[in-house]
Parts: C-alpha cells; structure tokens; sequence
C-alpha cells in the first residue's frame, strides 16, 4: 500500500468522522436547545406585548371609558398582531375572549370559530400560570405564553395576555439555520479535502521523486540527478540525498582504486617474497635460517644467501623507508646480486661495488640501503662489510657482543662509495645474529624502545647455541609482539641466524 | 612588565648596567654582587618576568645550579651571559649552562636592548612550545642567532617522512652552529638522510663548525652507525647514556658530559650510586649493549663493566 493510498484513505477517514461527529453535536445541541430557545423568544414576545397594553390602559381615562370601548381598543390592537390573544373578565363576571386571527393561521385564513375554540383550549391551559405551554389542537402543536396585566381600578378585571404561535412555524426558523449550517459545515470540509490533496500530491511527489531516484542508485545508476526545486524540507532531503550519491559514487570508485592498488600490492608482495630464500641454508658445518615480516603489504628489508666457488655469501639490507618503493630497490639489489654473482672471481669488494653501483644507479641517491654482507670461505673464515647497518650480534655461550668496526656509507649513496672488508673474528661454534632495527626500535604503550638490554637478555634466555634456529625467529618475532602490546609493527623485522659448527669441514 | 637583575662583582660594570638599564624603560632593577644574593632575591619574588643579566668570568659551576633553581620557579627568566670575549670553548660552556643569549663587552643600549628582545622572545617560544604541544612527536626546528660567529638550533620532535627541516639564510658567513638534540626523540631511515643531506647543504652555506648537544640514545645510534651521520669538523658535546641497575630492575637516563665524562683522551663513564629507603644503595651502570652507541666516542670512552664493579 503506498503512501498517498494511506494518506488519501486516513484524509477521507478523518473527514468523514469530523462530519460524522459534527452532524450528532449539531443535532443533539439543535433538539435540546431549540424548544428552550422558542419557548423563552415566546415568552418574552408576550412579556413585550404585555407591558405595551399596560402602558395602554394605564394611560386611559377609566371613568369616561366603557369597557366595550376599551374592549374594543383592544381588539383592535390585537388583530393588528400575528400571534396575540386576550382574555378578561367583565363587571357581571363574564368571560370575554379576544384573538389575532392572523397568529391562528399560517395564511391568515384561521376560521373565526376554529380561533375561537383553539382560544378557549389556551386560555384553559394557560389558566393558572404565566409558563409557556404546549397544547395540541387538531393534531397541530401550539405554544401559549401568558402574561397577567394589572387591572385594579378598572372595568375590566382579570386581565391576561397571551402569545400563540404554531410550533413548527417557531421551529421553522432554526430548522433553516440547523441545514444551513450542515450546508456551510460540508462546503468547507469539501474545500479542505481539495486543498489536503493538492497538498498532498505537492509533497508526496517530490517524495516519489527521491523514491525513484533511489530506486535507480541501488540500480547502480550513480549519475541520476534528482529534479527536486522546492526549498523546503523536502528539497533539503533531496539536496542530501543528491549528496550521498555523489559521495556513495566518490566512494565506490575510491574503493575500486583501493581494490586494484591492493591487487597490485599483492603482486608487489608476492614478487617481494620470491626475493628471499625460500628455505635456509644447512651443511654439515653451517647452519642459516632467516625469518623476515614487512610492516605493511612489502617492505625495504631483505635478506639472502647464495653458494659461488669463492664461498658462501650472506647478506641482511634495509632500504629507507617502508613499503613499495623500499620493496622495488630490494628488487633491483637481488638483481645485482644476481649479475655480479655470474663473475667466477667474484669478492665481497666486488659484490659490495656492484650492489651499491647498481643500487645508485637505480634510485639516484634518493633510496640509500644500509646492509651487512659477510663471505664465508671454504675454511670457515668470514669476511665482512658493514654498510651503517645495525651492528650484528656474535653469541659465544653466554657473552654476546657487537661486530663495531668498520663501518662503511650506505649503499646507493656514491657512485664511487669505498667499501671496508674485514675479517670477522674466528667463528667456530659462535652464532652470528644479523637483524635490522625494527626489532630493536619498536616501541610500546609507553613509548619505550624495546632496546639493545631488552633483546640481549631475550637472547640470553634462549639458549641460542643449543634452540633450533627457526624456532629462535619465531619466538624473537613473538617477543617483540609482546613487548609492542597494542601498538602496531612500526618497521619491518628481519632477523637472520648462521650458526658456525665447532669444527670446520 | 620589564624587570631586570644585573649580577656583577665589579661595582663600575653594575652602575654602568644599571644606567643603560634606566634608559630601556624597565620597571624595576635589582643589582647584586654575587650569584647567591640574586639567588635569594628570586626566591623572595612571586612573579619576576624580565631578565638576568649576569657576568660570567670564567667556568662557574654555581651557575648551573642557579639557573635550574630559578628557571624552575620562574619560567620566565630570560638569561644572558655578558663577556669581555667570546672564544668557542666559552660558548660551549655557556650553551651548556642553556644561557638565552650572550652580550658581549663593550655594548650600547640599542644593543643591550636588541639582546633582552631575541632572549624574551626565545623564552616566549619556549613557553609556548611547552604549554600547547599536545604531540611530542612532531619535528619542529626553531633557530637562533647568537653572535655573527655562533647560532643555536633546537631540534625537537621525531624527525622522519614528513618532517621538515629548516632552510637557514643563505650566506651565513664562517659560523659555529650548536645544535641542541634534547628534544630530538626519534629518528628513522627517511629522517636519517634527511639529516645528512640538510648538514651538507648547511656545510656549504659556510657553517665550518658543528657542535652536538644532548644527543638521545637513537640519535646517539645513528651517530656511532651511520657514515656521515655527524658532519666532519664536528663536537658532540653532551649526550644520554640508559643506565641500568640491576636491583631495582630499573633503567634511568644520565647526561654525559664532554671535559667531564669524557675528552681528548680516554676517560671511563661514571656509575652512579643511588641512595634509597633504608640505607640500601643502588648502582646505575651501563649495559653492555651500550658499548653499540660510543662508537662514535672510540679511544675515548671507556665502558667500565657491571662486572668490573
């Protein structure tokens, strides 16, 4: 059921009941009031008339007068009027009666023997009162009002006045106002249910308007422009509703491009994952594992290994910044990497230059990358190059130190940055500890820094020389998880463990 | 309302103040022999909004004292050192005692009055800074000048991405700049080569002298690890080392100090003992993963192992 249909319908409803109820008011205030009001329009009528004849015979000269010439003053006034009648009483005790015959007949042709006897009946009922009375007088209502006149001092004794009228002819006048008024009643109820519709179909139009232009958003028709002008409620509804559609399609395009950049960021994340080992690295006097969490889709840290003739290569970089475009020159260093590593004479010097002449080349000095790059010789030796990266840790038992010297420019600073090797001491049965400074710099609910202090005794607790190396990734990554708390990961964590045997192979 | 307290053993210097004094329209001066006596002055005051002027002959230790008492009650006080001249050593000094500004002997009342306006205004901004700045994290870099010869910058914040650091007037001649890090809370990967590129370009606006002032441990990491973090031809003069004691399981800040803690040559770091409830003393050493950050202090800093004690 739509809108208009309950309006129209609660419209004709209302306005049926209104009249319904104003009809039953009307008439019940019509039928208790109207004999009260003729009644008391008689009586006064009487009283009117009685106080003009007592003027009159008050001003008569009583001794001169006969009472037939009185009499006949009377009469003659009385068939001057349309409703008066007259009783008295003569010297001898007579009963005189006098009566306008005009108040006796609608059409003033009330025969003189009818008035006569329908004046006896009157003057019977009115006998001992004054009241107004109802008498029925050949199946027709009648109102008698009577009204006595002072008489002392004069011929005529006992003299009273009274009014007849017809009931339905007094009544006749308040039934034309009753009609009348239902007339009046239905012609404004008439013109307020015109005016309610027109009303009606004003609103319940511009709403049929944002009801089809809804219609059409959920459509997905985004470019439908409701064509709502008035500047009331209504147009404000609309303007907003205009709006929201314009915002919901802001939105969706929004989240399209959302969408299709997560897409791609996706990609960008699997691509970036296929830059790292996918598996660590484990012989008989080696063992590397690597474990590595961006902050966000992809990040700027990296870390690799691979297998030449002059060694084993380890490396562990951190470009600036984080995500895609930190992601994109970890790209180009693992591309690096791969060419310089088809050289058969290949070095850490040569692998240093080469990383860093590519990554200058690449991002122009404006992405630089700190790294720790370290070559383990056949012999179990290890040379390194410390590009400003965090200063790994080496783990002899329970004493844990940092590799300080030397530190060397960032890769992609200089095209022509000079890079320090040196040999790190000897190894055998140590564990070598490179991360980046996610781990270390990540904050907590109270700002503090987890610290060097922090994660060194976390070291300590783990027994690094005897865990499984894996398995001590994952528990450093969870201890910084429960130091953050509720803060997010603020950089990426990348933490790679190579274990040395006690002996060399 | 302009106040002013002259602080000067020598009774000519103080007439001589208090005359130039007369003629900027102060409301009130005080003048006192001794440091202890304005000392006493000031505590005697409710509200003292105006400046101290105070000789400064030689290394005074007293003073130190004097102005973290006073600044505390009044943070209003604007300080300013007058000196017969200026070497490098004494600013250092001076920068180090967190004076607002410096005058040097002979001056004449515009100058007198062009100091005390650069000090108010300085310790304005530092009021502000510290009564409205809901957000310790965001970088800010306000910039003094001193003399022609050394500038003051203070950075604050954390410097990273979207922080930008401050394009100082082209032409600055041959100038020290003393660079104070107190505020400087953090640093990442982005903010770091920020740092290095606005220090050449400053290198090449003619500034020939850095001097580093109260480098925080992750400022401090930076300068022991990344090549060209602190310029060459550069001092840090004051940095924060986390002590740790191991009974209270407990971490506090200390300030090492250079000529102090450390020097030319190779001096160890102070551990500090702290007197507790009961008699019970605790000590406050280095960790050992401090060592990572005085790299940059190599040969001379000696680290004195918990173990050691």
């Amino acid at each position: 059921v739509s809108i208009r249909s309950k309006y129209i319908l609660s419209l004709l409803l209302l306005t049926g009941f209104c009249l319904a109820v104003y009809i039953l008011l009307a008439k019940s205030v019509f039928e208790k009031d109207k004999r009260r009001s003729v009644l008391e329009s008689s009586r006064q009528v009487t009283e009117l008339l009685a106080d003009s004849l007592q003027h009159f015979i008050l001003s008569t000269d009583n001794d001169k007068a006969t009472v037939s010439d009185t009499m006949k003053t009377l009469q003659g006034l009385i068939n001057y009027s349309d409703t008066l009648g007259m009783r008295f009483s003569n010297e001898d005790g007579g009963t005189f009666l006098a009566s306008g015959t005009k108040a006796l007949s609608k059409d003033s042709q009330f025969p003189q023997a009818m008035a006569n006897a329908l004046a006896q009946k009157v003057v019977s009922a009115a006998e001992n009162s004054e009241t107004v009375h109802t008498i029925n007088f050949e199946n027709e209502n009648y109102l008698v009002a009577a009204k006595n006149l002072q008489t002392s001092g004069l011929a005529l004794q006992d003299l009273r006045v009274f009014t007849i009228i017809p009931e339905a002819k007094a009544l006749h006048g308040l039934q034309i106002l009753y009609l009348k008024s239902m007339q009046y009643f239905c012609l404004v109820v008439c013109l307020v249910l015109a005016v309610a519709f027109f009303m009606a179909h004003s609103l319940l139009g511009n709403l049929d308007k944002i009801m089809l232009g809804a219609h059409q958003i959920s459509k997905g028709n985004f470019d439908y422009r409701l064509k709502v002008r008035s500047k009331d409620e209504f147009g404000e509804v609309a303007n907003s509703f205009q709006h929201m559609s314009e915002e919901i399609q802001r939105l969706v395009l929004e989240s399209a491009e959302k969408a299709r950049m997560k897409n791609e960021l996706n990609t960008a994340q699997a691509v970036h994952e296929i830059l790292f080992p996918a598996i660590g690295f484990k012989n008989s006097s080696l063992q590397i594992e690597g474990l590595y969490r961006s902050a966000s889709e992809c990040g700027g840290d990296w870390w690799y290994y691979f297998e030449h003739p002059t060694g084993l290569y380890v490396l562990i970089c951190d470009a600036t910044g984080h995500g895609a475009s930190a992601a994109m020159i970890t790209a180009a260093a693992k591309a690096a990497i791969h060419l310089a590593k088809r050289d058969v004479t290949l070095s850490l010097a040569k692998l240093s230059e080469a990383f860093n002449y590519a990554l200058y080349q690449t991002a122009q000095g404006k992405i630089l990358m700190t790294g720790f790059l370290i070559q383990i010789l056949p012999d179990q030796s290890v040379l390194f190059v410390n590009a400003s990266h965090e200063p790994p840790l080496i783990i002899e038992n329970q004493d844990i130190r940092f590799v300080m010297e030397p530190v060397s420019p960032r890769f992609g600073q200089a095209p022509d940055s000079m890079y320090h090797i040196s040999p790190l001491e000897n190894m055998l049965g140590k564990t070598l500890l490179l991360y980046t400074d996610g781990i270390t710099s990540q904050k907590n609910n109270d700002g503090r820094e987890l610290g060097d202090r922090r994660f060194n005794n976390f070291i300590h607790a783990q027994k690094i020389q005897s865990c499984d190396l894996q398995k001590f990734n994952q528990n450093a990554f969870q201890f910084v998880d429960s130091f953050r708390e509720n803060i997010s990961q603020q950089d990426d964590l990348t933490l790679v463990t190579i274990r040395f045997s006690s002996h060399s192979s | 309302m302009k106040q002013a307290i002259v602080v000067d053993a020598n009774a000519n210097n103080r007439s001589t103040l208090m005359h130039q004094l007369s003629q900027c329209e102060f409301s009130s001066t005080f003048q006192f022999k001794t440091l202890s006596e304005a000392h006493n002055k000031l505590l005697g005051l409710t509200l003292f909004s105006g400046v101290l002027l105070c000789t400064i002959d030689g290394e005074n230790p007293a003073v130190a004292d004097f102005l973290r008492y006073s600044r505390a009650k009044h943070p209003n006080l604007c300080f300013i050192a007058i000196v017969d001249s200026l070497s490098l050593t004494q600013m250092r000094s001076l920068i180090g005692l967190g004076i607002d500004h410096v005058l040097l002997r002979p001056f004449n009342v515009s100058q007198l009055l062009e100091k005390v306006k650069a000090a108010q205004s300085f310790r304005n901004q530092v009021l502000s800074d510290t009564h409205q700045k809901s957000d310790n994290d965001t970088f800010e870099a306000p910039f003094e000048r001193i003399t022609d010869h050394y500038y003051k910058i203070s950075l604050r914040g954390t410097l990273v991405e979207h922080a930008e650091l401050p394009t100082l007037p082209l032409n600055l001649g041959s100038i020290t700049l003393f660079v104070d890090c107190d505020h400087l809370i953090g640093i990442n990967s982005i903010g770091i080569r920020s740092w290095i590129l606005w220090f050449k370009q400053l290198e090449s606006q003619g500034v020939q002298h850095f001097e580093f002032d109260n480098l925080r441990p992750p400022i401090l990491q930076q300068t022991s690890f990344v090549q060209g973090f602190i310029p060459k031809n550069s001092v840090v003069n004051s940095f924060f080392l986390y002590y740790w004691c191991e009974t209270l399981q407990e971490e506090k800040e200390f300030k090492i100090v250079y000529g102090k803690n450390y020097g030319t040559t190779q001096m160890r770091l102070p551990q500090y003992q702290i007197e507790m409830r009961g008699d019970q003393k605790c000590l406050f050493a280095i960790h050992e993963s401090a060592k990572k950050l005085l790299r940059f202090f190599k040969g001379t800093i000696e680290i004195i192992s918990p173990r050691e004690t």
